[in-house]
């Protein structure tokens, strides 16, 4: 119905009047549910989080450490009370893992353990995961996304690697390497080995971008935003065909990453050699050439595919 | 009753294959499209720059040139091809707006007038909806940042956003072409306050917001058959919420016009709008850090009480 909306084929009195038909209606009960649930409860952890960032000197260590805890474990057990499949568990779940977050800021603030920020994010994260795998709450795993990403943008900008490239896509591309092999080795024991083997494939495909990335910054000089908002969507254009075990996609989508990688470095390479504004123009459209050449090799395939 | 999508089709008389074309491909296939596109529109359109003499009036019959091809090429579709002219089309107005400051200089309101000229004119010309998106965002940016200085011009850019958005999703909803403009609106009248920053409380753009925020529940009260008095709670709380953070009222009358009318698309716009202005509203509260955590957690608890008694009432009714 939405389709056939877009293409402006039926009126909008009319999609409401089909979508009522096909049993949609707005359910104002459970939009507000959710929205009192996630406002309530966002305002809520917020106003926890502030109220130990505030550092109340007449409070005692073990009592803010205690109250913080207490929240950890009340938030846990009725969760698992309540049933973790329903909204309110899942929230509370949601609010448990925030409180573990809070108690190692507490701790370090009470101890003053100079451990670095990414550090603290790094156990933050690790300690959630098992949450999350038990949890099967999306909300869980955008929090464990969030800060496992905070943790790498902390260490990355914290221990300066993205200064050294070559080490940085070294050490990178080392590590998925160990991964492929470490799930290449106890892979094959698996009954689901052909599922496995598509996450295989990420690993090699996740030092490519490692190394793209890397070299574009120390290219770039800076951190370019442009290509920082591109690189989640080029991971996803690559994941993506793995998971759903479209070999056939992953191959394509590599091909016209590779191209933009080449294109951009002759790019960077004619800059860098300072022709005059033709010459420059000219080797630009060639060098630019390479990825409209992958682009069209896609189309086709996509053509000769929908065919079939 | 059930039917099929054929019968659906046969019932609206359209052919079997109607919508049928909308997505026949994946969406990692179409963003490498859509990338690849970008840089093409790099390759075709840079070296224009290049061998172009200075005239300003050469570069703006150029620019012209390529809204006009824009707004002649057929739309099928096709990613690559879609974003390509996308692209010449924004370099082409552009074009033509650089060439007219020159001819007209940017004193005065000469810029913010050309580019709404040329972006009307533009915005009828070339039919694709992200570009008329863009070109609605752009006519409004030029706006406030020629203006940002005079008084008053952040609520006259909510009251503008408010009536567009009001056009193209009450009154000429029909009219699809004005869409585009409609959902510019809704990031452009939110997106003033965020950049000038000008979240303050019971301001003139406190009260365009709430105006806007009764006018959506009137209006959906009017065409849905809403009870009074739920409808009048609604509404109340909107208009509290715009006249403390006008940004979130104005947000959350957008989230419950999306919700109405099943647009997913402006309901998550509204309620991105909502914890944004919410945030902002509490980080300039002038309390101590103590105060605020309390009032956030007062407020947590109040929302979360609220729901608890919205169920017992639906439990018991």
């Amino acid at each position: 119905m939405d389709a056939l909306y877009q293409r402006g084929a039926i009126s909008h009195a009319r999609r409401l009047e089909d979508l009522a038909l096909a049993g949609w209606q707005p359910r104002w009960h459970r939009w507000l549910d959710v929205l009192l649930l996630v406002a309530g409860a966002g305002l809520l952890l917020s106003g926890i989080i502030f109220f130990f960032a505030w550092n109340w000197a007449d409070m005692h260590r073990f009592l803010k450490l205690g109250l913080v805890l207490g929240g950890v474990i009340g938030c846990t057990g009725l969760s698992v009370f309540m049933d973790m499949d329903s909204r309110a568990g899942r929230a509370l779940l949601v609010g448990g893992g925030v409180l573990v977050g809070v108690f190692f800021a507490v701790f370090g603030q009470i101890y003053q353990t100079g451990a670095d920020a990414w550090e603290m994010f790094r156990i933050w994260t690790l300690l959630l995961l098992p949450w999350a795998l038990v949890g099967r709450s999306s909300a869980l795993w955008l929090l464990v996304i969030l800060l496992g990403n905070t943790w790498a943008m902390l260490w990355l900008v914290k221990e300066g690697y993205l200064m050294y490239r070559d080490w940085f896509s070294v050490v990178a591309a080392s590590a998925c390497l160990v991964c492929y092999l470490l799930m290449d080795f106890f892979g094959r024991h698996r009954t689901d080995y052909g599922r496995w083997r598509g996450w295989q494939y990420l690993f090699l495909a996740l030092p490519l971008f490692w190394i793209c990335w890397s070299s574009w910054v120390a290219v770039s000089g800076q951190t370019d935003w442009l290509f920082a908002a591109l690189v989640p969507l080029l991971a996803g254009c690559l994941v993506t065909p793995v998971l759903r075990r479209d070999p056939a996609g992953m191959a394509l989508c590599l091909f016209a990453f590779w191209n933009l990688c080449i294109a951009a470095g002759v790019l960077y390479m004619v800059k860098q050699m300072g022709l005059d504004p033709i010459s420059n123009s000219l080797l630009g459209m060639i060098s630019l050439s390479i990825p409209v050449i992958g682009i069209i090799r896609i189309k086709s395939f996509v053509q000769e595919k929908g065919e079939a | 009753m059930s039917i099929s999508r054929k019968q659906y089709l046969h019932e609206h008389g359209l052919s079997d294959g109607a919508g049928a074309d909308t997505s026949p491909i994946p969406w990692y296939y179409a963003a490498m499209q859509g990338i690849g596109a970008w840089f093409a529109a790099g390759m075709f359109l840079s070296p224009i720059f290049t061998f172009l003499p200075d005239s300003m009036l050469v570069i703006g019959l150029v620019g012209a040139g390529l809204l006009i091809g824009a707004a002649v090429m057929p739309e099928k579709g096709e990613v690559f091809l879609s974003q390509l002219t996308l692209a010449a089309a924004l370099l082409g107005f552009a074009m033509v707006n650089v060439a007219l400051v020159e001819a007209t200089g940017v004193e005065g309101a000469a810029l913010p007038l050309n580019v709404t000229g040329t972006g009307a004119a533009a915005y009828v010309l070339v039919r694709r909806r992200f570009f008329r998106f863009l070109l609605s965002l752009a006519v409004m940016g030029t706006w406030l940042v020629r203006f940002h200085d005079v008084a008053h011009v952040i609520p006259a850019i909510m009251a503008v956003a408010s009536t567009c958005i009001l056009a193209a999703f009450f009154v000429w909803r029909e009219r699809r072409f004005l869409r585009p403009l409609g959902y510019a609106m809704a990031f452009a009248g939110p997106g003033a306050l965020f950049m000038m920053k000008s979240t303050a409380s019971l301001t003139a753009s406190s009260w365009v917001a709430a105006v806007f925020g009764l006018a959506t529940v009137l209006l959906l009260m009017r065409e849905h058959g809403w009870r009074r008095t739920p409808t009048a709670l609604g509404a109340l709380c909107i208009t509290a919420l715009s006249l403390a953070a006008p940004g979130a009222g104005f947000g959350a009358a957008l989230a419950v016009l999306g919700h109405a009318y099943a647009n997913r698309l402006l309901e998550g716009v509204g309620l991105l709008w909502v914890p944004v202005f919410v945030s902002w509203f509490y980080y300039w509260l002038g309390y101590g850090l103590l105060t605020k955590s309390l009032m956030l957690m007062g407020a947590g608890l109040l929302l979360l009480g609220v729901r608890q008694v919205l169920r017992r009432r639906r439990v018991h009714a």
